[in-house]
């Protein structure tokens, strides 16, 4: 199964929400093994209330396995502990010190299974001023600067969606990837902690903005990176817009102006270089936005698509379901064919590792991942003290 | 360092094949932990620690597995291994809380070696042996020793070390292999009949060829062709003829001095009498090292018998040094050769429990574990 490459790992996931879960979900798709660990009542906070018929909690916990156990009795605990050794990967999204404050720290774990990696994911990192202080999707990406270099200056705003838990939670992704690479290389086979945050995640974003700065001497804004990326976004005449991004590439300059039939601006000295051009690039914009405003958005299309200039339409996302393009990739799509499902975007040998539509019930896999450790006594005992369910 | 470097194995204490395993793995670099028992007054026959060659490389920890605590400590040792072989008889490890699906609770990834004569399964599985029980039913004791008497029993080499040890060690590191993609652990039953049996697989086509004569010292590598067996010398030694092919043979019949004219045919086994004689009669009227220096370097395919002392003085295995010397005592470097990490004798033999307090620091078993073992004298420290 060459698209499902992680067949054979076991993952323990003690996550929420989205920062920990959406790691897990990938790391699922490419064949891993991911038992979810959640408290009995009512199981991870983001099925809220529905249990497994949330959308959100559907999207990124289809294919895992739920154990529902109650980490407040010792019991608990101990049960978790005795399946440490049966897990390649534990991941986490508590807040710092939660863990260790339970016996489930990485130090307390990885004594019981050296191989075991210890992914923890936080909002800040386990040290500094801010460590214990609660964070969400839209704490990380205010405080990672994607609120200020995403927005016009002075204008703050939200943005429209949740970058700073999926980058958390793909940057997560890579730890464990690179965790597990390191453990079969080492000769000692022994795994790590590993740690990250929102924070830290977000500068994967912000990396070029980060650079941008120290070019500008001044934080970047929303525009800040348009001039010399000679990017465009324009109305078309009939009510569509296209983004056009020609980058430094004089033969992408000039494709566009032949496009327009703008001969005339080749022979304009003031936009005969590059570097003329980042210079002019609200002046550019407008001339732009003038021809663009004349002509409908198929037009257009056909037009940059015969002269081969980077364009691509402002697409929303009922038009990326059935788009042509996103279709030959295959990207959304369960195994049983639903569409709110998004696959992974790699294939292997061609192949995208498939997803199921199904996420657990709370505590749907508890006896079956249980009797790998325990007897049938020592579970009902369990189950009947209600340290699982 | 060894090819197996970062390798872990548990070494339940054991006979045959199960330490023998044990040194081809730490011969190799392998991180071997033999698991004694606490010592015990009424021991019978003290062994000596430093000729103990078999437990080189190794260290020890002794362990009352019947205890809580030991047994404690040795499934934290087990969360660490990648191998454990036992030697016990079948079920013992279980109802010693030490099998397979207990340890298995503690690392999924632990390869579990089992060695056995007979096997985990069948009629015999619970009877006692040796390897020459053992050999026996695997119809290699037959074919060995001379005509018309008794078959002999090569020393212990083929039971418990060749179709034993060495086989365990295969199967180990087969499934080392395969728990590395699959993450999982299996059992290796590695039972010596069959590795016996694995290593009569050439004889079992010959048998049904026709080419193997149901009768010992007939054939052709039982000592039964006249170019492939011991003759004796004139000073009481013994030197090893092997020359099967026809060139090799008549290089041997021109070291002799004789010709071939005046023997018998040597396909002709009714003739083999006869020219066993004629070769006899030849071999007696030299010493070995006359033989030897007669035949040295040359394709006659002709060696001197040498005795055990004398191997480490002959010529070739000087050269290829091939028994070290350390603390004192002669043994067999570690084999085969490896290019660019090369087996060593890193250390002698551990007394028992020599490593109780290093290894339990060093394999992760918990300090107020290994306190409460200490303790209450479920492990003990010598």
């Amino acid at each position: 199964m060459k698209s499902k490459p992680l067949a054979g790992i076991r993952i323990l996931e003690l996550g929420a929400y989205i920062s920990a879960p959406y790691a897990g979900s990938l790391l699922c798709a490419l064949g891993a093994e991911v038992v979810k660990v959640e408290p009995p009542q009512g199981g991870d906070a983001f099925r809220r209330g529905l249990n497994e018929k949330s959308p959100y909690f559907i999207q990124y916990n289809a294919g895992k396995k739920s154990i529902a156990v109650n980490l407040k009795d010792p019991a608990g605990v101990t049960l978790i502990k005795s399946l440490l050794p049966r897990f390649d990967v534990v991941l986490e999204n508590f807040r710092p010190g939660k863990m260790a404050a339970l016996g489930l720290g990485a130090d307390q774990c990885r004594e019981i299974n050296p191989r075991l990696i210890y992914a923890s994911v936080s909002g800040f990192g386990d040290g500094g001023p801010m460590r214990d202080r609660p964070a969400y999707d839209s704490i990380g990406q205010s405080m990672g600067g994607l609120y200020s270099i995403l927005n016009d200056e002075g204008v703050p705003r939200l943005t429209g969606t949740c970058m700073a838990d999926l980058i958390t939670a793909i940057s997560a992704a890579m730890g464990i990837l690179a965790a597990l690479v390191g453990r079969e290389l080492d000769p000692l086979r022994e795994g790590v902690c590993m740690e990250t945050s929102l924070l830290e995640s977000v500068s994967l974003l912000t990396i070029d903005a980060m650079t941008q700065r120290e070019e500008l001497g001044a934080s970047p804004t929303r525009q800040s990176r348009h001039p010399q990326g000679q990017n465009f976004c324009l109305k078309t005449a009939s009510g569509e817009s296209i983004t056009v991004h020609l980058s430094s590439s004089q033969k992408f300059w000039e494709a566009l102006v032949r496009s327009l039939d703008r001969y005339d601006l080749l022979e304009n000295p003031a936009y005969a270089t590059f570097h003329q051009r980042v210079v002019c690039h609200k002046n550019l914009t407008a001339i732009l936005q003038d021809e663009f405003a004349t002509r409908p958005f198929a037009d257009l299309a056909a037009l940059l698509a015969q002269a081969d200039v980077p364009f691509a339409p402002v697409m929303d996302l009922q038009g990326l379901l059935h788009d042509p393009q996103m279709q030959w990739l295959g990207l959304l799509g369960s195994e049983t064919g639903n569409t709110n499902i998004v696959c992974p975007p790699w294939r292997f040998a061609g192949v995208r590792p498939s997803r199921p539509d199904l996420p657990p019930r709370v505590g749907e896999h508890t006896a079956a991942i249980a009797y790998e450790v325990l007897t049938e006594d020592e579970l009902n005992a369990l189950t009947a003290r209600q340290a699982v369910s | 360092m060894g090819p197996l470097r970062g390798l872990k194995v548990i070494e339940l204490a054991g006979l045959g094949p199960t330490p023998f395993c044990g040194m081809l793995l730490g011969d190799m670099g392998a991180d071997v932990l033999r698991v004694d028992r606490l010592a015990e007054s009424d021991l019978g026959v003290q062994f000596s620690t430093e000729y103990d060659l078999r437990s080189r490389n190794k260290r020890s920890i002794a362990i009352d597995i019947k205890s809580s605590e030991g047994k404690a400590v040795l499934m934290a040792l087990v969360a660490n291994a990648d191998i454990l072989v036992e030697g016990f008889r079948p079920g013992v490890a279980e109802r010693l809380g030490v099998g397979p699906e207990d340890c298995w609770k503690h690392n999924r990834r632990l390869v579990y070696g089992r060695a056995t004569g007979w096997g985990q399964t069948g009629p015999l599985a619970n009877v006692a042996g040796h390897d020459i029980n053992y050999i026996a039913l695997s119809g290699a004791l037959a074919c060995i020793g001379p005509a018309g008497a008794a078959p002999v029993p090569p020393l212990n080499l083929l039971g418990d070390y060749g179709g034993g040890g060495l086989y365990l060690a295969f199967g180990l590191l087969c499934a080392v292999h395969e728990a590395r993609a699959s993450n999982e652990g299996q059992v290796v039953d590695a039972a010596m009949l069959d590795g016996v049996s694995s290593l009569m697989t050439v004889f079992h086509a010959f048998e049904q060829t026709g080419d193997l004569v149901p009768r010992r010292g007939a054939n052709l590598l039982d000592g039964g062709a006249p170019y492939y067996g011991c003759y004796a010398t004139l000073d009481g030694k013994y030197m090893a003829v092997g020359a099967i092919e026809a060139k090799f043979y008549a290089i041997l019949l021109d070291g002799l001095g004789l010709d071939p004219q005046t023997l018998p045919n040597r396909d002709d086994r009714a003739q083999w009498p006869a020219l066993r004689s004629a070769l006899e009669a030849v071999f007696l009227t030299h010493t070995r090292a006359d033989w030897t220096e007669r035949f040295a370097q040359t394709d006659a395919c002709v060696s001197p018998v040498l005795e055990l002392h004398e191997v480490a003085g002959h010529p070739h295995n000087q050269a290829r040094a091939l028994l070290a010397e350390v603390n004192g005592i002669r043994q067999p470097r570690p084999a085969p050769r490896l290019s660019r990490t090369p087996g060593q004798i890193a250390r002698g033999a551990p007394q028992r429990g020599e490593h109780t307090l290093e290894v339990m620091a060093q394999w992760g078993v918990a300090p107020a574990l290994a306190d409460a073992a200490l303790s209450t004298g479920a492990v003990a420290s010598s």
